[in-house]
């Protein structure tokens, strides 16, 4: 009973005139209806719940009447109400609110993605690797035991000096991580043919060659066929012996029945000297001609 | 930290980390082409393989040959400076020569004033598809590449200056003179990490000779 008098009282708070025509009709029915009620009271008859139902129709009918309300008015009950509701942050903060699980979800998806591309571009040595093989087929990849040779022999046309052997192994320079491989070089200390691990002497791969022991000079020296031999060296280097020079390393490697070294093998022996003389003069010697760039390179060669 | 700021951080480094610039390694393969079956000592060279370490502002040549191997090690300082310094890493005397960017420059001084005529002539290696150009020197020599706008290895101009005009990564390149070419054809392209030891310059047992342009080294 008491609730449409609060509803009036909040209402006093936001009071508007209404328009005089409004006014006084109401006033002119609100004084029909007491005097009506007054009638009946003096009658005697139950007026005052049908005053009281008059009362509240009025009371309807007030509420039916709309009048619309100025910008500023609506504007402070939007805030007010916009106070009372916390905003929960708009964009990705909203939707991580609304779906957390399957934000995170999205989000794990999105980094394993990522991860997955990662470790596809960190593997590629892998796939060069492959690459090398279609450029130069069956170069083996097994890496058997190395030895190291601190001795110092030079290209000579005594070639019973002997490389040392059975020196300690030296390790695989490989890293062998499990993701991307590394690239890492170490001091060219060894070399492997078709399997074969041959230390390498003075630093000097052509020196090397010069100074097998004839109990140990590689198998590709004995045969009958000129053929490209294959160097595997390290991860990245990969070189070959040409027809021609593997020729000539056979050259140097006859002997006449007594086991003494040809008159062809000493001359292709003090061949190998000269060159490795003229190389050092052209290069060590002089230092403005550069091995690396392809101009001086042929130039040397070919001239 | 909330479980989707940590989420959106960590993908955030790893993107960061795909992002920045990678290492790259190319190795060459040296083949010499003549009339003559036999180039003589051409053929101590001839089958050598020219290897390309690049890794931001650091730069390694190798070049690894029956008859020597040799590496040119340059480390950017900034745009103007460089340090360079060229190691002779096989034989008895192994030696090394520290040259200064302007050195370097008058090291490289044939490459000076080249032009780059580029074509649509392409070809194709390692899988990728390579166009053509023709590299003019001042003194009228030429260099044919073929090189593949994939990669764009800034860093490499300054180690390579024979390619300073090319858009792109050379995989293959040639150079005639006389009777005989020289060709330079990639075998492999590698991005993966680069190890720092790799552009250590050998100090072990490696003599420094001073650089002096035109005379003997002492």
């Amino acid at each position: 009973m008491s609730q449409p008098f609060d509803i009036l009282r909040r209402l006093q708070d936001y009071e508007l005139l209404p328009p005089p025509e409004v006014v006084a009709g109401l006033r002119s029915a609100l004084t029909l209806e007491m005097n009506r009620a007054q009638e009946s009271q003096e009658s005697g008859s139950d007026g005052i719940n049908e005053g009281i139902s008059i009362h509240t129709g009025c009371i309807e009918r007030v509420g039916q009447l709309e009048i619309e309300l100025p910008s500023f008015i609506r504007a402070a009950i939007e805030s007010r109400l916009r106070e009372k509701s916390p905003d929960k942050g708009s964009g990705i903060k909203k939707i991580f609110s609304l779906y957390p699980y399957r934000s995170a979800a999205a989000c794990l998806i999105l980094l394993i993605a990522c991860w997955g591309i990662y470790r596809a571009k960190h593997t590629q040595p892998a796939a060069t690797l492959a690459v090398t093989h279609k450029v130069n087929p069956a170069l083996s990849e097994t890496k058997p035991p190395v030895t190291q040779n601190q001795n110092a022999v030079s290209i000579d046309s005594a070639a019973e000096k002997k490389v040392a052997g059975n020196l300690p192994a030296a390790e695989n320079t490989k890293t062998g991580s499990s993701g991307a491989k590394m690239v890492k070089l170490k001091q060219v200390t060894s070399f492997s043919i078709a399997g074969q691990g041959f230390p390498v002497v003075d630093n000097d791969l052509l020196v090397t060659f010069a100074s097998f022991n004839y109990g140990e000079i590689p198998a590709f020296l004995f045969g009958n066929e000129d053929k490209e031999v294959k160097i595997h060296v390290d991860q990245y280097t990969n070189i070959v012996i040409s027809r021609a020079m593997a020729a000539t390393m056979k050259e140097m490697y006859q002997v006449k029945s007594g086991g003494k070294p040809t008159r062809k093998a000493r001359k292709t022996r003090e061949k190998l000297e000269e060159w490795k003389k003229k190389d050092i003069a052209h290069f060590d010697q002089s230092p403005g001609s550069n091995p690396l760039d392809p101009i001086d390179l042929a130039k040397f060669i070919f001239k | 930290m909330s479980i989707p700021r940590f989420l959106f951080c960590t993908i955030a480094v790893f993107v960061f980390s795909f992002a920045k610039g990678q290492d790259l390694t190319v190795s060459y393969a040296i083949t010499l082409k003549s009339k003559k079956s036999n180039t003589g000592i051409g053929e101590t060279y001839n089958g050598g393989v020219k290897t390309v370490f690049i890794s931001k502002d650091q730069i390694r040549l190798r070049l690894v040959s029956l008859m020597r191997m040799e590496s040119i090690f340059i480390q950017q300082k900034d745009n103007l400076s460089k340090k360079v310094t060229i190691v002779k890493e096989s034989g008895k005397e192994k030696y090394k020569y520290i040259l200064t960017s302007e050195q370097w420059k008058g090291y490289n001084q044939k490459y000076e004033g080249l032009t780059c005529h580029l074509s649509d002539d392409s070809t194709k290696l390692l899988n990728y598809s390579c166009k053509k150009a023709v590299i003019a020197l001042k003194s009228g020599e030429t260099i044919t590449a073929f090189y593949t706008p994939s990669f764009q290895p800034t860093g490499l101009l300054a180690a390579e200056p024979a390619f300073s005009c090319i858009p792109g990564l050379v995989l293959k390149y040639e150079y005639k003179y006389k009777k005989g070419t020289i060709i330079y054809t990639a075998t492999t392209i590698s991005q993966g990490p680069i190890d720092k030891s790799v552009f250590s310059v050998p100090d072990k047992d490696v003599t420094e000779k001073k650089y002096i342009p035109g005379k003997p080294a002492r």
